[in-house]
C-alpha cells in the first residue's frame, strides 16, 4: 500500500521509532560481564508466573516516570522482563503470588489484578473508585487509599477489600492527605506527609490512629517502605522532578527514629525478611544499577549489577510463595 | 468537488455576462457552456496555506490565559502541493473580533479542590481572504494521580473554531493543533477530535474524571457548521509544520474538502467550501511535580488551506 497523506508519514514515523526502541533495547542485553539481559518485551505474553520473579517493579525504558508499566526481576541471575506494556502503573504490590497495581484509567487511577501474561482485571464487586497505593493483607484482603469529594472537600480515605466477601468497607478518613500507604505489622500504616513548602515527613499511624512523625531533610518524593526494623525512604535533590535527581536512601530506625543516609543509592523495595533494601545508583538514572543496602552496614552495598536502559523507580518483593 | 452548471440558467447566464467575466477573470478565457465544462470553469494555479504559531501561556497562581509571541506563516503551492515560494514568517498581532460561528467548551460537573479554569483566549484573524476564529480554553488539576508518593498535575485544553471566507475563495482545510513543547518526553496522556463525515453538530467531550461519581467533570467542545465533507485529527497536522517535533505531545483536528483526496485534488474552481467550516480538538497533559511548576505555555496554532479563484486574487 503506498502511504501517501501526511497521517501516513506519521504512522510510518512513529512505528519506525518504536521498532527502532525495541531493537536497541533488545541489542543492548547480554552486553558486558555484569550486565544482565533484560528479557524482550512483551515477554510475560509467554505465560511465566508472576510467583516466579524474586520481585516486580514499576519502571520505564525511557526514563518516564508517569509511562511506566511493571517489570518481573530476579536477582540471580540479574534479569528484568517487562509484563505490561502501555498501563501506566503508578503504585503496588505483591504477595503469595499475586500482584495489585493501580494504574492509569485516562486520566485517573484505577486498582486492577494483574495476570501472568499482563493483562489487568478490575477487582471483583470494587467498583471503580479514584484509588491507589493497594497493599496485600496476608489473607489477600487488600488495603488502599482513595478519595471522595464531600460537599466540596476532599476526604481521603483508607478503605479494605475483602477477598473473601468481595466487600469493601472504610477502615479511616480524614481532610489531611497523606501519601504512598504501606501496610505494615500489627495493623500499623506508613504515610508521607508532602511540605511543599518545607520538609517532608514520614508518618507512622498505629491501629488506633495515633501518629508519629520522622521529619526528613527535604523532598521525600519516591519509596517509602517497612523493613523488619527501619523504615526506607528516598532522599532528593531539593525540588527533585521525580525519577531525575533522587540522591541516596534514608532509613529510619523504627524504635529509636534514628536516621541514616546512604548516598548514591536509591530505595526500590525491601527483601522477603525486611533484613536489606534493593536499591539503584542514583549515578545514571537511565539505567538500573543494583545492589542490596543492609541498614546495619550501609557503607557496604552488595552489589548485583545492571540492567541496561531501564529505570527503575520502586517495586514489591514476590511475599507470601 | 466540481460543480457543474444547471443546463437551464447557464446557457443565459454566458451570454450575458461572458465578456465581463472573460476580461475580469485570471482564468482562461471562455464561455460556460451549459450542461458542459469549459476552459473558463477550469483549474485554479495555486493554493495558499496560512498558518499561525503563538505561545498559549497560562499562570496557575492567577488563572490567567494569553496569547504571547505570534507569528504568521504563509506560503503558495501549486495545486499539487510543491511550494511556489518559500516559506514566509512574520510577526502577527493578536486580533480581536466578533464571534464568526456557534462553538464553544463547557466545563461540566464538579471540580476537585484545587481545579483551575483559566480564561478563554480567542485567536482572530481577519485578511482580503477572510475570516478565522479559534477559542482555547485550558484548564489545570493538580493532585490529579498518586505515582508512589508524588501527586502528578494535569492539563487539558480544548480548542474550538474555524473559518470562513470571502467570496472567491474556497477551503480545503481549516483546523488547529495544540502542543506542548517537549520533543523528547511524552507528556501527553488523552486526545479527542472527530473524524469522518462533518455533521452539522458536532460535540467532543474529554474529562477529568472525579471521585465525585454523582457529576464527575468533563470538557465538552462543540460547533455547528455546515454538514459537508469530513472532519479528521491526528498527533500532527494535515500539512508540515514545525510543530511536527513536538507530535508526541500534540492534538490536531480539521475540517477537510473531499476533494484533498479525491480524483481532484482540489484543482478546480469549485473545489472547497465556501461556507464556515471548522472543529473541535482536546489535549490532556501529565506531570510529575516539578516538571508542572516549569509549564509555562502550550503551543496553539490554527491553520488554513484554500484557493483563490475569484477577482478579488492576486
Amino acid at each position: 500500500m503506498r502511504l501517501t497523506g501526511r497521517r501516513d508519514r506519521a504512522r510510518v514515523r512513529a512505528f519506525t521509532a518504536t521498532l527502532l526502541g525495541l531493537v536497541v533495547f533488545a541489542g543492548v542485553s547480554g552486553c558486558g560481564d555484569d550486565e544482565a539481559a533484560p528479557s524482550a518485551l512483551g515477554a510475560a505474553s509467554q505465560g511465566r508466573a508472576l510467583s516466579a520473579y524474586d520481585l516486580v517493579v514499576v519502571a520505564s525504558a525511557e526514563n518516564n516516570p508517569l509511562y511506566s508499566d511493571l517489570y518481573g526481576i530476579t536477582v540471580d541471575p540479574l534479569s528484568a522482563t517487562r509484563i505490561t506494556t502501555d498501563k501506566r502503573i503508578s503504585s503496588l504490590d505483591a504477595f503469595g503470588g499475586q500482584v495489585v497495581v493501580a494504574a492509569a484509567d485516562g486520566p485517573t487511577d484505577r486498582l486492577a489484578f494483574v495476570a501472568d501474561n499482563g493483562d489487568l482485571t478490575p477487582i471483583p464487586k470494587l467498583g471503580r473508585p479514584f484509588a491507589y497505593s493497594p497493599n496485600f493483607r496476608a489473607d489477600g484482603s487488600v488495603v488502599f487509599r482513595d478519595f471522595v469529594q464531600d460537599n466540596d472537600i476532599a476526604v481521603y480515605r483508607t478503605r479494605e477489600w475483602d477477598q473473601t466477601s468481595e466487600q469493601t468497607r472504610t477502615l479511616s478518613r480524614s481532610k489531611e492527605e497523606l501519601l504512598g500507604l504501606q501496610l505494615g505489622s500489627d495493623g500499623r500504616l506508613l504515610f508521607l506527609r508532602n511540605n511543599e513548602t518545607g520538609d517532608d515527613v514520614v508518618v507512622v499511624e498505629n491501629a488506633k490512629g495515633k501518629q508519629r512523625s520522622f521529619r526528613l531533610d527535604g523532598d521525600g518524593a519516591g519509596y517509602l517502605g517497612w523493613g523488619r526494623d527501619h523504615i526506607a525512604a528516598t532522599a532528593n535533590a531539593a525540588d527533585a522532578s521525580f525519577g531525575e535527581q533522587a540522591t541516596g536512601t534514608v532509613f529510619i530506625a523504627i524504635d529509636t527514629g534514628e536516621q541514616q543516609l546512604v548516598p548514591g543509592w536509591q530505595p526500590i523495595a525491601w527483601n522477603g525478611d525486611g533484613t536489606k533494601v534493593l536499591a539503584r545508583s542514583t549515578a545514571d538514572l537511565t539505567r538500573s544499577e543494583l545492589a542490596f543496602l543492609d541498614p546495619r552496614n550501609p557503607a557496604a552495598p552488595e552489589r548485583l549489577g545492571v540492567l541496561p536502559a531501564l529505570a527503575i523507580y520502586f517495586g514489591s518483593w514476590m511475599r507470601g510463595t | 468537488m466540481v460543480r457543474r452548471v444547471s443546463s437551464a440558467r447557464s446557457f443565459w447566464a454566458g451570454s450575458a455576462l461572458a465578456t465581463a467575466l472573460a476580461v475580469a477573470s485570471w482564468a482562461a478565457p471562455g464561455v460556460a457552456v451549459a450542461g458542459e465544462r469549459s476552459e473558463t470553469d477550469g483549474l485554479i494555479t495555486q493554493v495558499n496555506t496560512l498558518t499561525f504559531s503563538a505561545k498559549l501561556a497560562l499562570n496557575p497562581l492567577t488563572g490567567k490565559a494569553s496569547l504571547v509571541d505570534a507569528s504568521k506563516l504563509t506560503q503558495v503551492l501549486d495545486p499539487a502541493g510543491n511550494p511556489l515560494t518559500p516559506l514566509k514568517v512574520r510577526a502577527a498581532a493578536v486580533q480581536s473580533g466578533s464571534p464568526i460561528g456557534n462553538y464553544a467548551c463547557v466545563k461540566q460537573g464538579n471540580a476537585r479542590k484545587g481545579f483551575v479554569e483559566f480564561n478563554r483566549t480567542d485567536w482572530f484573524n481577519a485578511g482580503k481572504h477572510g475570516v478565522e476564529q479559534y477559542q482555547f480554553f485550558p484548564y489545570m488539576q493538580p493532585g490529579a494521580r498518586t505515582f508512589g508518593t508524588v501527586k502528578t498535575t494535569q492539563f487539558q485544553v480544548c480548542g474550538t473554531g474555524g473559518a470562513d471566507l470571502k467570496d472567491g475563495y474556497r477551503i480545503h482545510q481549516a483546523g488547529m493543533g495544540i502542543a506542548f513543547p517537549d520533543a523528547g518526553r511524552t507528556f501527553k496522556i488523552g486526545q479527542g477530535w472527530q473524524a469522518g463525515k462533518t455533521p452539522s453538530d458536532t460535540t467532543v467531550s474529554l474529562g477529568f474524571e472525579l471521585s465525585d461519581k454523582r457529576s464527575p467533570l468533563s470538557i465538552k467542545g462543540s460547533i455547528s457548521q455546515n454538514p459537508s465533507d469530513k472532519l479528521k485529527g491526528s498527533i500532527v497536522g494535515p500539512y508540515e509544520t514545525s510543530m511536527d517535533a513536538f507530535a508526541r505531545n500534540g492534538v490536531n483536528a480539521w475540517w477537510e474538502d473531499s476533494c484533498v483526496n479525491g480524483w481532484s485534488r482540489c484543482k478546480f474552481k469549485g473545489d472547497g467550501s465556501a461556507d464556515f467550516q471548522g472543529t473541535v480538538v482536546h489535549g490532556l497533559w501529565e506531570f510529575s511535580p516539578a516538571d508542572a511548576r516549569a509549564v509555562r505555555y502550550f503551543w496553539i496554532y490554527p491553520y488554513l488551506k484554500y484557493a483563490c479563484h475569484g477577482f478579488r486574487c492576486g
